[in-house]
């Protein structure tokens, strides 16, 4: 027999490196703008068609083929908008 | 009944607010539904952040926008309430506060718009999922066997 529970049962996990304990002000202020950006696309204020910019530095092939190829990619930085 | 001479301060335990581009985004971290308020209040939360009483809080909407007294008292009152229901303030009771200057007047008064509490509640789940800790600044990591010599 299986019964469903009617809450969501969720835990946390409190270790060495929790961003969220360690950095709990930053992590507020994440969510505020996070909060901020969705309003403002949802009113159409800001476009975010690409919320990523990909920045390719010291792109080299390294293999090619009439299949396929192959690129190496040393540096990429990803920043959001 | 709120009176004028209350003064009303955020729950900053649970609930994590600033004031973006004049508009004051709230998240109560407890249940993840977010708020939003703009301009009128904005002014309104940021006084409130500074634990000004409602009177305080009237004169200086009526100093900066074409409104008269009765309506600003009808929405600050109104406002407040809000925010006490969706527990996002509690009455002050004492303490220090930081007041925010609001002597000069403003060079003109701007046209007015009734503020308004607006409330979200569409990703309460996913806020929910991981938000800041209510109640929890940063806390550096000690070590439990540290802790137990």
């Amino acid at each position: 027999m299986m019964e469903l529970l009617p809450d969501v049962l969720s835990f946390r996990r409190l270790h060495q490196t929790n961003q969220s304990r360690l950095l709990a002000s930053r992590s507020r202020d994440e969510f505020l703008n996070l909060v901020k950006a969705h309003l403002d696309q949802r009113r159409g204020l800001r476009k975010i068609e690409d919320p990523f910019r990909v920045d390719v530095r010291f792109h080299r092939r390294i293999a090619d083929s009439d299949s396929c190829s192959v690129d190496k990619f040393d540096f990429v930085l990803i920043e959001c908008n | 009944m709120l009176m004028f001479d209350n003064r009303l301060q955020p729950r900053d335990q649970e609930v994590a607010a600033k004031v973006i581009d004049g508009e004051a985004i709230l998240i109560n971290l407890a249940n993840g539904v977010y708020y939003s308020m703009d301009k009128v209040g904005a002014l309104i939360w940021q006084m409130i952040e500074g634990r000004h009483t409602l009177g305080e809080i009237v004169e200086a909407v009526r100093r900066n926008y074409e409104v008269s007294s009765d309506q600003a008292e009808a929405d600050v009152q109104r406002l407040a309430a809000e925010l006490l229901q969706e527990n996002l303030v509690a009455i002050f009771e004492d303490g220090a506060w930081s007041r925010v200057n609001l002597d000069a007047a403003p060079e003109r008064r701007v046209p007015y718009e009734a503020p308004n509490l607006n409330i979200y509640r569409d990703m309460g789940d996913l806020l929910a999922l991981d938000p800041p800790l209510p109640g929890l600044g940063d806390t550096p990591w000690k070590d439990p066997e540290d802790a137990s010599k």
